[in-house]
Protein backbone atom coordinates (compact mmCIF):
# COMPACT_ATOMS: atom_id res chain seq x y z
CA UNK A 1 0.00 0.00 0.00
CA UNK A 2 2.78 2.37 0.99
CA UNK A 3 4.71 1.34 -2.10
CA UNK A 4 1.66 2.06 -4.24
CA UNK A 5 1.24 5.53 -2.66
CA UNK A 6 4.89 6.35 -3.24
CA UNK A 7 4.55 5.21 -6.84
CA UNK A 8 1.45 7.36 -7.25
CA UNK A 9 3.28 10.31 -5.67
CA UNK A 10 6.28 10.04 -8.00
CA UNK A 11 3.95 9.65 -10.97
CA UNK A 12 2.10 12.85 -9.93
CA UNK A 13 5.41 14.69 -9.65
CA UNK A 14 6.44 13.49 -13.13
CA UNK A 15 3.09 14.63 -14.55
CA UNK A 16 3.46 18.03 -12.90
CA UNK A 17 6.97 18.38 -14.30
CA UNK A 18 5.73 17.46 -17.75
CA UNK A 19 2.87 19.96 -17.45
CA UNK A 20 5.30 22.62 -16.34
CA UNK A 21 7.53 21.99 -19.34
CA UNK A 22 4.50 22.14 -21.64
CA UNK A 23 3.62 25.57 -20.22
CA UNK A 24 7.17 26.78 -20.87
CA UNK A 25 7.11 25.41 -24.42
CA UNK A 26 3.80 27.13 -25.10
CA UNK A 27 5.18 30.36 -23.71
CA UNK A 28 8.19 29.95 -26.02
CA UNK A 29 5.71 29.94 -28.91
CA UNK A 30 4.27 33.25 -27.64
CA UNK A 31 1.09 31.91 -26.00
CA UNK A 32 -0.20 34.71 -23.73
CA UNK A 33 -2.06 32.32 -21.43
CA UNK A 34 1.18 30.45 -20.85
CA UNK A 35 2.91 33.75 -20.03
CA UNK A 36 0.26 34.49 -17.45
CA UNK A 37 0.55 31.01 -15.96
CA UNK A 38 4.32 31.33 -15.59
CA UNK A 39 3.88 34.74 -13.99
CA UNK A 40 1.26 33.38 -11.59
CA UNK A 41 3.57 30.54 -10.54
CA UNK A 42 6.73 32.54 -10.05
CA UNK A 43 5.79 36.16 -9.27
CA UNK A 44 5.83 35.67 -5.48
CA UNK A 45 9.18 33.91 -5.44
CA UNK A 46 10.73 36.56 -7.70
CA UNK A 47 9.21 39.26 -5.48
CA UNK A 48 10.73 37.67 -2.35
CA UNK A 49 14.14 37.35 -4.01
CA UNK A 50 14.16 40.97 -5.16
CA UNK A 51 12.80 42.26 -1.86
CA UNK A 52 15.50 40.42 0.08
CA UNK A 53 18.11 42.09 -2.11
CA UNK A 54 16.53 45.56 -2.18
CA UNK A 55 14.52 45.92 1.03
CA UNK A 56 11.61 48.04 -0.26
CA UNK A 57 8.49 47.58 -2.40
CA UNK A 58 9.12 50.28 -4.98
CA UNK A 59 12.51 48.97 -6.14
CA UNK A 60 11.25 45.38 -5.88
CA UNK A 61 8.27 46.19 -8.10
CA UNK A 62 10.56 47.61 -10.80
CA UNK A 63 12.81 44.54 -10.68
CA UNK A 64 9.87 42.09 -10.77
CA UNK A 65 8.41 43.77 -13.86
CA UNK A 66 11.76 43.99 -15.66
CA UNK A 67 12.54 40.35 -14.82
CA UNK A 68 9.36 39.03 -16.41
CA UNK A 69 9.70 41.33 -19.43
CA UNK A 70 13.20 39.97 -20.08
CA UNK A 71 12.12 36.40 -19.45
CA UNK A 72 9.18 36.58 -21.87
CA UNK A 73 11.22 38.42 -24.49
CA UNK A 74 14.10 35.91 -24.41
CA UNK A 75 12.24 32.71 -23.59
CA UNK A 76 12.53 31.43 -27.19
CA UNK A 77 16.31 31.34 -26.72
CA UNK A 78 16.13 28.98 -23.74
CA UNK A 79 17.13 25.57 -25.10
CA UNK A 80 16.76 23.51 -21.91
CA UNK A 81 13.30 24.06 -20.42
CA UNK A 82 14.36 22.20 -17.26
CA UNK A 83 16.72 25.08 -16.49
CA UNK A 84 13.87 27.61 -16.56
CA UNK A 85 13.67 28.32 -12.82
CA UNK A 86 17.45 28.72 -12.35
CA UNK A 87 17.49 31.00 -15.40
CA UNK A 88 14.58 33.07 -14.08
CA UNK A 89 16.14 33.49 -10.61
CA UNK A 90 19.49 34.39 -12.10
CA UNK A 91 17.90 37.15 -14.19
CA UNK A 92 16.05 38.47 -11.12
CA UNK A 93 19.26 38.35 -9.06
CA UNK A 94 21.35 40.14 -11.70
CA UNK A 95 18.71 42.84 -12.09
CA UNK A 96 18.51 43.26 -8.30
CA UNK A 97 22.29 43.68 -8.06
CA UNK A 98 22.23 46.25 -10.89
CA UNK A 99 19.32 48.05 -9.24
CA UNK A 100 21.20 48.23 -5.95
CA UNK A 101 24.12 49.90 -7.69
CA UNK A 102 21.77 52.45 -9.29
CA UNK A 103 20.09 53.04 -5.94
CA UNK A 104 23.42 53.63 -4.23
CA UNK A 105 24.04 56.45 -6.69
CA UNK A 106 20.48 57.75 -6.18
CA UNK A 107 20.93 57.75 -2.40
CA UNK A 108 23.35 60.60 -2.82
CA UNK A 109 20.18 62.72 -3.27
CA UNK A 110 18.64 64.47 -0.24
CA UNK A 111 16.23 62.21 1.69
CA UNK A 112 13.07 64.23 0.85
CA UNK A 113 13.63 63.50 -2.87
CA UNK A 114 13.07 59.78 -2.34
CA UNK A 115 9.88 59.60 -0.28
CA UNK A 116 8.73 56.21 -1.65
CA UNK A 117 11.53 54.44 0.19
CA UNK A 118 10.39 55.87 3.55
CA UNK A 119 6.67 55.31 2.97
CA UNK A 120 7.03 51.66 1.95
CA UNK A 121 9.41 51.06 4.77
CA UNK A 122 6.88 52.46 7.22
CA UNK A 123 4.09 50.47 5.59
CA UNK A 124 6.08 47.30 6.22
CA UNK A 125 6.63 48.09 9.86
CA UNK A 126 3.13 49.32 10.78
CA UNK A 127 1.04 46.75 8.91
CA UNK A 128 0.19 44.51 11.85
CA UNK A 129 1.00 46.80 14.76
CA UNK A 130 -1.32 49.28 16.44
CA UNK A 131 0.71 50.34 19.48
CA UNK A 132 2.79 53.47 18.59
CA UNK A 133 5.56 52.46 21.02
CA UNK A 134 5.87 49.06 19.38
CA UNK A 135 5.80 50.65 15.93
CA UNK A 136 8.78 52.78 16.89
CA UNK A 137 10.59 49.82 18.42
CA UNK A 138 9.92 47.62 15.39
CA UNK A 139 10.97 50.39 13.07
CA UNK A 140 14.28 50.72 14.89
CA UNK A 141 14.82 46.96 14.87
CA UNK A 142 13.93 46.71 11.18
CA UNK A 143 16.24 49.62 10.45
CA UNK A 144 19.07 47.79 12.21
CA UNK A 145 18.34 44.56 10.33
CA UNK A 146 18.19 46.37 7.00
CA UNK A 147 21.45 48.19 7.72
CA UNK A 148 23.10 44.92 8.73
CA UNK A 149 21.88 43.22 5.54
CA UNK A 150 23.00 46.18 3.43
CA UNK A 151 26.42 45.91 5.05
CA UNK A 152 26.86 42.25 4.10
CA UNK A 153 29.04 41.31 1.14
CA UNK A 154 26.84 41.19 -1.97
CA UNK A 155 28.09 37.78 -3.11
CA UNK A 156 27.32 36.19 0.25
CA UNK A 157 23.84 37.65 0.36
CA UNK A 158 23.15 36.56 -3.22
CA UNK A 159 24.24 32.97 -2.45
CA UNK A 160 22.00 32.71 0.62
CA UNK A 161 18.99 34.30 -1.06
CA UNK A 162 19.31 32.09 -4.13
CA UNK A 163 19.50 29.05 -1.87
CA UNK A 164 16.44 30.16 0.05
CA UNK A 165 14.46 30.90 -3.09
CA UNK A 166 15.39 27.59 -4.72
CA UNK A 167 14.23 25.87 -1.54
CA UNK A 168 10.89 27.70 -1.83
CA UNK A 169 10.27 26.41 -5.32
CA UNK A 170 11.18 22.75 -4.63
CA UNK B 1 36.60 15.81 3.05
CA UNK B 2 38.56 18.84 1.84
CA UNK B 3 37.47 22.50 1.88
CA UNK B 4 35.97 22.34 -1.63
CA UNK B 5 33.74 19.37 -0.78
CA UNK B 6 32.70 20.93 2.54
CA UNK B 7 31.75 24.11 0.66
CA UNK B 8 29.19 22.13 -1.35
CA UNK B 9 27.41 21.01 1.83
CA UNK B 10 27.53 24.24 3.87
CA UNK B 11 24.19 25.63 2.73
CA UNK B 12 22.38 22.30 3.16
CA UNK B 13 24.02 21.93 6.56
CA UNK B 14 22.69 25.39 7.40
CA UNK B 15 19.15 24.16 6.65
CA UNK B 16 19.71 20.85 8.51
CA UNK B 17 19.24 19.00 5.24
CA UNK B 18 22.41 16.90 5.36
CA UNK B 19 22.60 13.25 6.44
CA UNK B 20 24.08 12.38 9.84
CA UNK B 21 27.40 11.23 8.40
CA UNK B 22 27.77 14.39 6.27
CA UNK B 23 26.79 16.62 9.22
CA UNK B 24 29.42 14.94 11.37
CA UNK B 25 32.08 15.36 8.66
CA UNK B 26 31.18 19.05 8.25
CA UNK B 27 31.31 19.67 12.01
CA UNK B 28 34.71 17.99 12.29
CA UNK B 29 36.06 20.00 9.39
CA UNK B 30 34.72 23.29 10.79
CA UNK B 31 36.46 22.60 14.10
CA UNK B 32 39.78 22.21 12.31
CA UNK B 33 39.64 24.73 9.43
CA UNK B 34 39.59 28.47 10.24
CA UNK B 35 38.85 29.47 6.64
CA UNK B 36 35.74 27.27 6.35
CA UNK B 37 34.61 28.23 9.85
CA UNK B 38 34.68 31.95 9.01
CA UNK B 39 32.76 31.26 5.78
CA UNK B 40 30.24 29.22 7.73
CA UNK B 41 29.83 32.00 10.33
CA UNK B 42 29.24 34.54 7.55
CA UNK B 43 26.56 32.32 5.94
CA UNK B 44 24.92 31.79 9.32
CA UNK B 45 24.81 35.52 10.03
CA UNK B 46 23.47 36.35 6.55
CA UNK B 47 20.85 33.65 6.78
CA UNK B 48 19.72 34.80 10.21
CA UNK B 49 19.38 38.43 9.10
CA UNK B 50 17.48 37.43 5.97
CA UNK B 51 15.11 35.26 7.99
CA UNK B 52 14.57 38.16 10.39
CA UNK B 53 13.64 40.53 7.58
CA UNK B 54 10.07 39.61 6.98
CA UNK B 55 9.10 40.21 3.37
CA UNK B 56 5.79 42.07 3.50
CA UNK B 57 3.53 40.66 0.80
CA UNK B 58 1.81 43.34 -1.31
CA UNK B 59 -1.97 43.52 -1.57
CA UNK B 60 -3.73 40.97 -3.79
CA UNK B 61 -4.57 43.61 -6.42
CA UNK B 62 -0.86 44.32 -6.89
CA UNK B 63 -0.15 41.09 -8.84
CA UNK B 64 -2.74 41.77 -11.55
CA UNK B 65 -1.70 45.41 -11.88
CA UNK B 66 1.95 44.38 -12.17
CA UNK B 67 1.09 41.80 -14.84
CA UNK B 68 -0.88 44.41 -16.82
CA UNK B 69 2.14 46.75 -16.66
CA UNK B 70 4.45 43.92 -17.81
CA UNK B 71 2.16 43.06 -20.76
CA UNK B 72 1.94 46.72 -21.77
CA UNK B 73 5.71 47.29 -21.62
CA UNK B 74 6.37 44.02 -23.41
CA UNK B 75 3.96 44.95 -26.23
CA UNK B 76 5.60 48.38 -26.56
CA UNK B 77 9.07 46.82 -26.78
CA UNK B 78 7.98 44.17 -29.28
CA UNK B 79 6.41 46.83 -31.53
CA UNK B 80 9.60 48.87 -31.30
CA UNK B 81 11.70 45.83 -32.20
CA UNK B 82 12.44 45.06 -35.87
CA UNK B 83 10.81 42.01 -37.50
CA UNK B 84 12.93 38.93 -37.00
CA UNK B 85 13.81 36.41 -39.72
CA UNK B 86 15.96 33.32 -39.65
CA UNK B 87 17.00 33.37 -43.30
CA UNK B 88 20.71 33.92 -42.84
CA UNK B 89 23.18 36.73 -42.66
CA UNK B 90 21.52 39.08 -45.16
CA UNK B 91 18.20 39.00 -43.31
CA UNK B 92 20.06 39.36 -40.03
CA UNK B 93 21.74 42.42 -41.45
CA UNK B 94 18.54 43.89 -42.78
CA UNK B 95 16.22 43.10 -39.92
CA UNK B 96 18.40 42.32 -36.91
CA UNK B 97 18.32 39.65 -34.21
CA UNK B 98 20.00 40.41 -30.89
CA UNK B 99 21.20 43.98 -30.30
CA UNK B 100 24.92 43.28 -29.92
CA UNK B 101 25.21 40.39 -32.39
CA UNK B 102 23.24 42.44 -34.90
CA UNK B 103 25.79 45.25 -34.79
CA UNK B 104 28.68 42.81 -35.04
CA UNK B 105 27.11 41.22 -38.09
CA UNK B 106 26.42 44.59 -39.70
CA UNK B 107 29.96 45.83 -39.15
CA UNK B 108 31.58 42.64 -40.46
CA UNK B 109 29.21 42.69 -43.46
CA UNK B 110 30.14 46.32 -44.27
CA UNK B 111 33.86 45.59 -43.83
CA UNK B 112 33.71 42.62 -46.21
CA UNK B 113 31.79 44.67 -48.82
CA UNK B 114 34.29 47.57 -48.53
CA UNK B 115 37.26 45.17 -48.76
CA UNK B 116 35.83 43.58 -51.93
CA UNK B 117 35.29 46.99 -53.58
CA UNK B 118 38.83 48.14 -52.65
CA UNK B 119 40.27 44.87 -53.96
CA UNK B 120 38.48 45.25 -57.32
CA UNK B 121 39.54 48.92 -57.75
CA UNK B 122 43.14 48.17 -56.76
CA UNK B 123 43.28 45.20 -59.18
CA UNK B 124 41.92 47.29 -62.04
CA UNK B 125 44.36 50.16 -61.34
CA UNK B 126 47.37 47.84 -61.07
CA UNK B 127 46.55 46.06 -64.34
CA UNK B 128 46.30 49.44 -66.12
CA UNK B 129 49.61 50.56 -64.65
CA UNK B 130 51.35 47.38 -65.79
CA UNK B 131 49.90 47.69 -69.32
CA UNK B 132 50.98 51.33 -69.63
CA UNK B 133 54.51 50.87 -68.36
CA UNK B 134 57.09 49.98 -71.08
CA UNK B 135 59.07 46.88 -70.38
CA UNK B 136 62.40 48.46 -69.44
CA UNK B 137 64.40 45.29 -69.79
CA UNK B 138 63.61 44.65 -73.45
CA UNK B 139 62.57 48.05 -74.88
CA UNK B 140 64.94 50.82 -75.89
CA UNK B 141 63.86 54.43 -75.82
CA UNK B 142 65.32 56.36 -78.72
CA UNK B 143 65.50 60.11 -78.52
CA UNK B 144 66.05 61.79 -81.85
CA UNK B 145 67.38 65.33 -81.59
CA UNK B 146 66.51 67.55 -84.59
CA UNK B 147 70.20 68.48 -85.30
CA UNK B 148 71.09 64.79 -85.70
CA UNK B 149 68.75 64.63 -88.58
CA UNK B 150 70.39 67.75 -90.06
CA UNK B 151 67.14 69.62 -90.02
CA UNK B 152 66.72 73.13 -88.84
CA UNK B 153 64.82 73.45 -85.55
CA UNK B 154 62.12 75.47 -87.29
CA UNK B 155 61.33 72.66 -89.72
CA UNK B 156 58.15 70.82 -88.98
CA UNK B 157 59.42 67.38 -88.06
CA UNK B 158 55.95 66.14 -87.38
CA UNK B 159 54.92 66.34 -91.00
CA UNK B 160 58.10 64.68 -92.28
CA UNK B 161 58.22 62.03 -89.66
CA UNK B 162 58.97 58.59 -91.04
CA UNK B 163 59.48 56.32 -88.11
CA UNK B 164 60.96 53.28 -89.80
CA UNK B 165 63.53 55.09 -91.90
CA UNK B 166 64.70 57.69 -89.36
CA UNK B 167 64.98 55.47 -86.35
CA UNK B 168 66.74 52.62 -88.12
CA UNK B 169 69.36 55.14 -89.28
CA UNK B 170 70.08 56.59 -85.83
CA UNK B 171 69.70 53.55 -83.66
CA UNK B 172 71.99 51.45 -85.80
CA UNK B 173 69.88 48.38 -85.25
CA UNK B 174 66.40 48.32 -86.56
CA UNK B 175 65.08 45.38 -84.72
CA UNK B 176 61.39 44.87 -84.48
CA UNK B 177 58.80 47.65 -84.60
CA UNK B 178 59.32 51.27 -83.67
CA UNK B 179 56.37 52.92 -81.93
CA UNK B 180 56.50 56.69 -81.65
CA UNK B 181 55.65 57.83 -78.13
CA UNK B 182 55.87 61.51 -78.81
CA UNK B 183 56.36 63.58 -81.91
CA UNK B 184 57.74 67.10 -82.36
CA UNK B 185 61.13 68.74 -82.52
CA UNK B 186 62.54 66.32 -80.00
CA UNK B 187 61.17 62.96 -81.05
CA UNK B 188 60.93 60.04 -78.69
CA UNK B 189 60.12 56.50 -79.69
CA UNK B 190 60.34 53.02 -78.32
CA UNK B 191 62.33 50.41 -80.18
CA UNK B 192 60.87 47.05 -79.36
Amino acid sequence: MLKLNLKQHSSDRANLRELHETVIERAQEGDELAYKELYRRYCRVVYTLAYQMLGNHSDTDEVVQETFIRVFKNLHRLRNTKAFTSWLYQIAMNLSIDHRKTRTRRRMLPIDERPEYVSNYELATTKHVRNPGQVLENKELLGQINNAIDGLPEQQRAVIIMHEVEGMSK
Amino acid sequence: MDCQEIGKYLLDYLDNETSNSISQAVEEHLNLCNHCRSEWEAYKKTNMLIQLRNVPQPEDTYWNKAYAAIAEKLAARIVAMPIEHDAGIVDDFLHGHGQSTNWHKRISYLISVAATIIFIIAGYWMSNKIAEKPDEEYNTVIVVEPEWRGMPASQNLHTNFQPDADFSKFSGAAIGIISPVSQGLRVEAVLK
